[in-house]
């Protein structure tokens, strides 16, 4: 380049010129040199424009936001996630549908066995205990609390992008997955609730109970009152119920025998493993009845009855072998809400030994002689009772006199979809909130006949056996016991009512210290709000 | 390859003549011509000459009619293209004849305009140069009289390729001490045909020869009137002389950066192998700490810090990557040749293809390399190929590892049985049955001792490791292609059993010039395969019992080590409890028997991991004019990893799984692919005084990395030793894996400037842009500035021969660091892929993404001097001062928010501490390379935490409350990351056999109350340095590096495991416990007793306590070496060149304060090399 210009210069130049030509050549040349930086400089600036974007990578084996709201498939994503993710061991995978929170109810005999193991901490709400780090009451609490709050936050992680929602998403469908969400939150606070506030009464309504949590964020929520809590869930069920209300119908709940075959618009069908329309109206009933609000708790309680999407598991023809592919041990009819759990047989193998293997620590099991007493199988009339082992040997199974499993959770066939269910909200519940709601003893015998009966109890109640409120409450905790062994929904029941001791007990101390669950530490520590 | 030597040995002010007459003029002429060859050659091929001109064939059309020779020359330059390099006072002081407009070339216009002027002129590339040329005789009539009095010796230059080389300055060493008439007449410079003449006063004259770019030579001169004398090309003084950062290189004379700089020939004399050992030797900040546990495994990554890292290290936090993906928080950044590259690529790095290293650790140096900087960064060039006739250059060695068990004080046979005696482990009081079972056992072992039995199991898996290494490379080329391709075999064995490294490394390496146009691609394979010992872990061995053997009667291997029956044949099962360190835990319910861990090692067992690794990079370099260059590389890397780990049915930690999942088979592949792009420009220009250095790049870089494991179960044969094999997966097990993508974006700009080489200035200011950082903070700025002060080139210093060098330099400026996973700044989920929801499969989230996360800031300020006098005693010292900023970890938050913990910038640390390099050249004679120095590089670091993360307080609350035998790391503001925290202990009660302990209300107790820790010392050194001497006459030399640690602790944790918390019953223990224990009231001891006053056992726990902190001063015997390097005679009798063998030993010996069992898990080694090198 330098020589050609310099070629064009007169050779025969002046001394002076040639030094001025040489001059000019030397800026010229700087101004050259300049335009190599000088595009290097604009490729600079492009780059670092365009560099944010570039900087954006994109995880292959996991998925940020941006990727996942993209589709109605990825909203769906989200949504189940928080259903499967409710499935771990921590929640209702097992501490609070049969293990922990069952073990507070005292219902399993082995719990007496050591004082200083998990189980015999638990039975004797020692929440504080550490014996081990990895299951002891206290990490038990603290992960429950962890897991459920997580599950809220995949929610409010959908819930967040929802409304940014892509043109993709079509209305039905963003109004069934937000009333979802919604109602499942809701339900989810109100475990919460239940667990770690004391019972609601006028005189608690008004004590900090725990955060609800409505953000995705790791700031921490504000601690409100139990009365507080109890309108936000209103509030989320409210909504969810509303934003469900046309796509009440498209329930498949009739069949649970249900095709998972790929191609199956999947997501419009099992409602009942999902936060349905109606499970949020059954949560309500649960919930208002919590609250004191009978008025409340009975309507929705009706209305989930009277629906005629759920019916009572059939008594004759009904089947309890749990390796034939029809059999439903876990009555699914009655399920208004419950959880699929695709891996449940080995949740069975391991807390209801679907092998007839020696029991190990962390089965559950109880006395053939308790079971008898829960299900009165002696008492003439109610023998028959098709949720006993008397009457039903192979719901139970018996290892011993002394160790009997129960089968609720077994899963022995692989196409049978009805086993693998965790049930979170069942039919007879609605009837047990619609008798203690209702205004008269006789309705309340009316509702409580229509479990009887299709238990297959001979003895109904009668003004003789059940004369007056006094003696319903006594006679509820007796159906509820029957009803949800393993289900977790008795020891809601004895908190409710306060009860000073618990049948079966180890535990001889204060009740009232023990039915509220401890927050844990690490929330203690780190939300202001506790401080 | 003609880099500036002159720019650091200031060598030329002390040609008397030119010292006189040009002063810092002539300096400044130098700085420039060095200044522009650096220009020239930097990360250019290693040739003599650049030939984009030939001034004797290229013609210029050029009529000259100008009064003087400057501007003449000025024409000349603008004419050609061609930089012209002059001595200005001379030339100022001569005028230009008139040349008429005509065809010549470049080499006879020069003729003509300096005909009859003192002036010769040479080219170097682009550049011609014009020197003085001395001609004594011709000078003046007067001096000519009185030095003709004189002998006068006369003589040719020659380089290495036996071309006359012109211009090489000729003069005689210790000149002041000549006679005032011969001073003026001392020196002189080869002629275009490397003649030269000198009077010489005395046959014991030295006669100096030196040039830029060559070996300095002294000759004495002797009885000889001529002598012919070859340059040897200088690349071991090249180096030092400048500073390599990797993007840009600068002379150190004008650097203002704290940077240590080596060569091969400085590596080479600590270590034969790896390049990591040597630096570690030659200094002492460059740290790898000790690893008790895996000992001298070859296998084990080392963790490598320089200045001690600015990171505080999450203490609950683990790397999940099987591969070592990720890096650790406080590694230094690693440059291969310009390239960002792994820790275990520079481990498994050939040092025989090692050029230099460079440690840059200020501000100045580190922050260009900008949020990767922090922790400090290492740059490590290789071998280019030189260019001439095709060239071979071998190197081989073969090296021996030795296991060093004397840490190691174990009970024999006897003594193990003596003392289960004395403790009670044969009597069960209150049940005769049990009684009379042990009996059976007291028995059975008694007659396995009468017998002989006393196996020492510690000497079982171990060998000596014969390793060997060899690396041929073969270089050549000429002035536009050069090419070079090598190879490196190298396979290191362990000192256990089966395990060992092997490196296979291959690179070719091809360059082509023209016309200022450069390109050169050099590609490097490596692969690796790394095998661990089918043995096991050596912890096993060192807890057998001595009573027990190996073997069965017939020699074959037992299964069972111990099977004792009771009178009616029944197998006694009293101390099934025995731990084979194999993951099955014995207990009550489950009882394991001692298993014979040699058993295994006769099965087909594989445990290895290798990886592929290739590296591309390609480089273009384009000269635009002698003050600018534009650079453009590429690098490409990919590693292909895997790892296999096969246990047989047959292995003993099977005995008690059922028969179809016996045999596992653990698989692993990674993969890492790295793409790197630079762009720069280069800038050199000096105006008059002022020399200007600049540097304007920019930087793309993409690493992704993935691995997988899984788990096959179900092996029953052992000749099944393949994956697919296998019965299936365990249950439940899947494939797990690991992911990895960061992307980086950085422009940078660096602008070095010095005034009349006395002021000088380095600025420095970058911008990067990085994937792991959150969306709201994803660009971060980092700079510096650096000043410096040449006292000597100070008017005033300059005629202080003893002071050779004295800079002053201080640093300041920012830099971070992100060694932390890739997606720490976003919220992402994954789908469950063990369950599915009625067919549908949802996803969850995996964390709680801060998208404010952003990059660790340091500021780092350094203080710094240099100082070189007598041309002997050269002492460089740096004090430091780093302030970190937000070092990232994990923040708890309240459960509630559906996270218990997120990551944030928390954890501010300040570090200080200094460096100080002193070397004694007690000789130094270059000519023949004899020479003897000692030298002692000291460090010490110092840190405090001025800033802490509620999860790190939340962790020292837990360490409030756990009962533990060992130290856990807590960090507190206010104290050193490195802080020891024990309970306060006075000793054992001699009356009781109990440890009295301090509580912190001063009042003491026996009982251990976790809340009572103190900070009871500091496990970093107050001193810690290397020190030694090399030496070398008549190509025999020696090197010695020892290392010292002085005032820092320990906690000696084989007091607590192996003497008081030793399970006497079981395992065998420390001579400690039968000898040392407190036995009566009365004793006074530093063990407790093993039974209390009373005669009971004490069973609980010795839990930590200040009494094992101890003192861990430190002598060791780093690194000895011997090598022999033959005469010139010697390598042209065998037809070879540069021949050397060596000898090297590394850890031999190590003197320590505290006594304590080292290498638990993979034994210490002492090692032996022996190395030759050669070309040919």
């Amino acid at each position: 380049m330098k020589k050609k210009r310099n070629k064009l210069s007169p050779s025969s130049a002046s001394s002076r010129t040639g030094l001025r030509g040489a001059v000019a050549t030397k800026q010229s040349g700087e101004i050259k040199m300049n335009i190599p930086l000088l595009a290097l400089g604009f490729l600079l600036m492009l780059t670092t424009v365009s560099c944010n974007k570039w900087l954006d990578v994109r995880p292959s084996n996991q998925f940020d936001k941006e990727e996942q709201f993209q589709t109605t498939q990825g909203y769906i994503d989200v949504l189940v996630g928080a259903y499967q993710s409710m499935n771990e061991e921590a929640t209702y995978g097992a501490e609070l549908s049969f293990r922990f929170i069952d073990v507070l109810a005292q219902l399993y005999g082995n719990k007496s066995n050591t004082a200083t193991d998990y189980y015999g901490l638990s039975a004797r709400y020692a929440y504080t205990e550490v014996n081990d780090t990895q299951h002891s009451p206290k990490t038990v609490i603290e992960k429950l609390w962890t897991k459920q709050y997580n599950s809220i936050a995949q929610l409010n992680y959908l819930l967040k992008h929802l409304d940014t929602r892509p043109a993709e998403l079509s209305e039905g469908d963003y109004r069934l997955i937000k009333g979802e969400a919604l109602a499942l939150r809701g339900f989810l606070h109100f475990d919460l609730l239940r667990l770690f506030a004391p019972a609601y009464s006028e005189a608690t309504a008004n004590e900090n109970a725990i955060p609800y949590v409505t953000e995705f964020t790791v700031s921490p929520s504000d601690v409100l009152t139990i009365a507080e809590i109890v309108e936000r869930i209103e509030t989320d069920m409210l909504a969810g119920i509303a934003l469900q209300e046309d796509t009440q119908d498209i329930d498949q709940i009739a069949s649970n025998q249900g095709t998972t075959a790929l191609g199956a618009e999947l997501f419009y069908m099992f409602r009942q493993n999902r936060m349905n329309y109606w499970a949020a109206k059954a949560l309500l009933a649960r919930m208002y009845l919590y609250a004191g609000d009978k008025g409340n708790a009975k309507k929705y309680a009706d209305e989930v009855i009277d629906s005629g999407w759920f019916h009572f598991s059939l008594i004759s023809g009904r089947n309890y072998d749990e390796r034939d592919v029809r059999s439903n041990i876990i009555f699914t009819s009655e399920h208004v809400f419950s959880l699929h759990h695709s891996r449940l047989k080995n949740v069975a193998d391991d807390f209801f030994k679907t092998n007839a293997l020696d029991p190990e620590e962390v089965d559950l099991f109880n006395t053939q002689s308790v079971l008898d007493g829960i299900y009165e199988s002696t008492v003439e009339g109610l023998e028959s009772d098709i949720r006993s082992s008397a009457a039903s040997p192979s719901r139970w199974s018996p290892h011993s006199n002394s160790v009997v499993y129960s089968k609720k959770y077994y899963a022995d066939h692989s196409t049978n979809v009805t086993q693998r269910l965790i049930p979170l909200i069942r039919l007879p519940e609605m009837y047990y909130i619609a008798a203690e709601s209702a205004e008269t003893v006789e309705e309340a015998r009316e509702y409580l006949n229509a479990v009887r009966t299709a238990r297959n109890i001979v003895t109904l109640f009668t003004a003789e056996n059940l004369p007056d409120q006094a003696t319903l409450q006594e006679k509820l905790f007796k159906e509820y016991r029957k009803e949800y062994y393993a289900e977790g929904q008795l020891w809601y029941f004895y908190k409710r009512f306060g009860y000073t001791s618990l049948q079966n007990t180890v535990y001889y101390g204060n009740m009232n210290a023990a039915y509220t669950l401890p927050i844990p530490d690490a929330e203690l520590e780190f939300n202001p709000d506790y401080q | 390859m003609q880099k500036i030597l002159f720019f650091a040995s200031r060598e030329p002010c002390r040609f008397p003549n030119l010292h006189k007459r040009f002063n810092f003029l002539f300096l400044m002429r130098v700085n420039l011509i060095c200044g522009v060859l650096l220009t020239l050659t930097i990360n250019l091929l290693a040739s003599n000459s650049i030939l984009g001109q030939n001034i004797h064939t290229n013609t210029v059309e050029l009529g000259i009619r100008t009064a003087t020779l400057k501007v003449a020359l000025q024409q000349l330059e603008v004419e050609t293209g061609m930089s012209i390099f002059y001595p200005s006072e001379i030339v100022d002081r001569y005028g230009a004849p008139i040349l008429p407009a005509q065809k010549r070339t470049i080499a006879e216009t020069l003729d003509l305009l300096l005909q009859g002027k003192s002036l010769g002129y040479s080219q170097r590339g682009k550049s011609i140069i014009l020197f003085e040329k001395n001609m004594p005789f011709e000078r003046g009539e007067e001096r000519v009289d009185r030095a003709a009095q004189h002998r006068v010796v006369n003589g040719q230059v020659l380089d290495a390729l036996g071309k006359p080389l012109g211009g090489v300055s000729v003069y005689i060493r210790n000149w002041q001490r000549l006679p005032q008439e011969l001073r003026n007449v001392s020196s002189t410079a080869t002629d275009e045909n490397g003649i030269w003449s000198l009077p010489v006063p005395s046959d014991t004259i030295f006669l100096v020869f030196s040039f830029i770019g060559y070996e300095k030579q002294e000759i004495r001169v002797g009885n000889r009137n001529s002598l012919t004398v070859t340059m040897r090309p200088d690349q071991a003084t090249q180096i030092e002389d400048v500073v390599v950062t990797g993007l840009f290189e600068r002379p150190k004379e004008v650097y203002t950066g704290a940077v240590r700089s080596f060569n091969q020939e400085e590596l080479q004399q600590v270590a034969g192998n790896n390049v990591l050992t040597a630096l570690k030797s030659l200094d002492p900040s460059f740290q790898m700490p000790e690893n008790i546990n895996l000992g001298s495994n070859p296998n084990a990554l080392p963790e490598v810090t320089l200045r001690g890292g600015n990171s505080l290290v999450d203490p609950g936090g683990t790397t999940t990557s099987p591969f070592n993906y990720e890096t650790a928080p406080n590694t230094p950044l690693f440059i291969l040749d310009g390239f960002e590259v792994s820790l275990t690529r520079i481990n498994d790095l050939d040092l025989t293809r090692i050029k230099s290293v460079d440690l840059l650790k200020d501000a100045t140096a580190t922050a260009i390399y900008g949020s990767r900087a922090a922790n400090g960064v290492v740059v490590i060039e290789t071998v280019r190929p030189a260019s001439g006739d095709l060239r071979i250059t071998y190197t081989g060695n073969m090296s021996l590892e030795m296991a060093d068990l004397s840490d190691y004080n174990l009970l024999n046979a006897r003594e193990k049985f003596d003392i289960e005696n004395r403790t009670g482990v044969y009597s069960f009081y209150g049940d005769t049955r049990i009684e009379q079972q042990l009996e059976h056992y007291y028995n059975h072992r008694l007659t396995e001792i009468e017998r002989g039995v006393n196996t020492n199991w510690m000497t079982l898996p171990i060998e000596v490791g014969v390793g060997h290494k060899h690396n041929l490379y073969i270089e050549g080329g000429d002035e536009s292609i050069l090419y070079g391709i090598g190879g490196t075999y190298l396979n290191t064995q362990g000192v256990m059993k089966g395990s060992g490294r092997r490196n296979i490394l291959g690179n070719a390496y091809l360059a082509y010039r023209k016309n200022g146009l450069n390109v050169r691609n050099e590609v490097t394979v490596t692969s690796n395969l790394g095998k661990n010992s089918p043995y096991g872990t050596f912890r096993q061995y060192t807890r057998l019992n001595p009573y027990w053997t190996p073997y069965n009667d017939d020699g074959s291997l037992k299964y069972y080590l111990e099977t004792v029956y009771d009178e009616s044949g029944r197998r006694l099962t009293n101390f099934d409890s025995y731990n084979n360190l194999d993951g099955i835990i014995p207990s009550n319910t489950n009882p394991v028997r001692p298993m014979n861990p040699l058993y295994n090692a006769i099965l087909r067992v594989v445990d290895q991991t290798g990886y592929t690794n290739i590296m591309n990079n390609t480089a273009l370099q384009w000269q635009v004019n002698p003050w600018l260059r534009l650079t453009g590389s590429v690098a490409l890397q990919f590693q292909w990893d895997e790892s296999d780990r096969f246990l047989p049915a047959q292995h003993t930690s099977f005995s008690a799984t059922e028969t179809f999942e016996r045999g596992l088979y653990d698989k692993g592949h990674g993969k890492r692919t790295n793409y790197d792009v630079n762009l720069g420009a280069n800038v050199n220009k000096a105006f008059g005084k002022h020399l200007l250095f600049g540097t304007l790049g920019m930087n793309a870089q993409q690493v992704k990395s993935f691995s997988n494991l899984y788990t096959v179960a179900g092996f029953p044969n052992a000749r099944m030793d393949d994956v697919t094999q296998g019965l299936g997966f365990l249950d439940g097990a899947s494939v797990t894996g690991d992911e990895g993508f960061t992307r980086l974006l950085g422009a940078f700009a660096n602008a070095s400037y010095a005034y009349d080489n006395r002021f000088l200035m380095d600025a420095s200011f970058r911008l990067d842009g990085s994937s792991q950082f959150g969306a709201n903070n994803r660009i971060a700025p980092f700079w510096s500035i650096g000043a410096g002060w040449n006292v000597h080139n100070e008017p005033w210093l300059q005629e202080e021969e003893w002071l050779d060098m004295f800079r002053l330099r201080y640093s300041f400026g920012y830099t971070g660091s992100q060694n932390f996973s890739s997606y720490l700044a976003r919220t992402t989920s994954r789908f469950y892929n063990n369950m599915d929801y009625r067919g549908m499969i949802g996803s969850y989230l995996l964390g709680f993404g801060n998208d404010d996360l952003s990059w660790q800031k340091t500021q780092k300020n350094n203080f710094g001097f240099d100082i070189n006098v007598f041309n002997r005693l050269n002492i460089v010292g740096n004090y430091y001062i780093e302030t970190t900023q937000g070092s990232i970890g994990t923040v708890n938050t309240a459960p509630s928010s559906g996270f218990t913990t997120y990551s944030e910038n928390i954890g501010d640390m300040k570090t200080q501490g200094y460096e100080l390099y002193a070397r004694y050249n007690i000789i130094n004679a270059p000519t023949n390379r004899n020479n003897w120095s000692v030298f002692a590089n000291l460090f010490r670091v110092d840190n405090k935490i001025t800033k802490l993360s509620s999860t790190l307080e939340a962790m020292n609350a837990r360490a409030d409350t756990t009962y533990s035998t060992v130290p856990i790391t807590r960090y507190a503001v206010g104290q050193s990351n490195s802080a020891i925290w024990s309970v306060k202990s006075h000793g054992i009660d001699p009356a009781t056999g109990y440890e009295i302990l301090e509580k912190k209300d001063g009042t003491l107790t026996n009982i251990y109350d976790p809340r009572d820790q103190l900070i009871i010392a500091n496990g970093r050194p107050k001193l810690e340095g290397t020190f030694g001497t090399n030496f070398e006459y008549n190509g025999i030399g020696a090197n010695v590096y020892l290392r010292f640690r002085i005032g820092g602790y320990a906690y000696n944790q084989t007091l607590v495991d192996r003497v008081e918390n030793a399970s006497v019953n079981i395992y065998n223990v420390d001579r400690r416990v039968a000898e040392e224990r407190w036995l009566q009231p009365g004793d006074v001891t530093f063990f407790k007793g093993l039974i209390d006053y009373s005669g009971r056992a004490i069973n609980a726990q010795t839990l930590n306590s200040s009494r094992f902190v101890q003192r861990s001063d430190l002598l060791s015997l780093e690194s000895v070496s011997v090598y022999y390097r033959f005469s010139d005679a010697l390598n042209k009798r065998l037809n070879l060149s540069n021949t050397r063998i060596t000898l090297f030993s590394n850890e031999l010996y190590q003197w320590s304060a505290i006594q304590r069992e080292r290498g638990l898990d993979y034994p210490f080694s002492r090692t032996f090399t022996l190395q030759l090198t050669t070309s040919f």
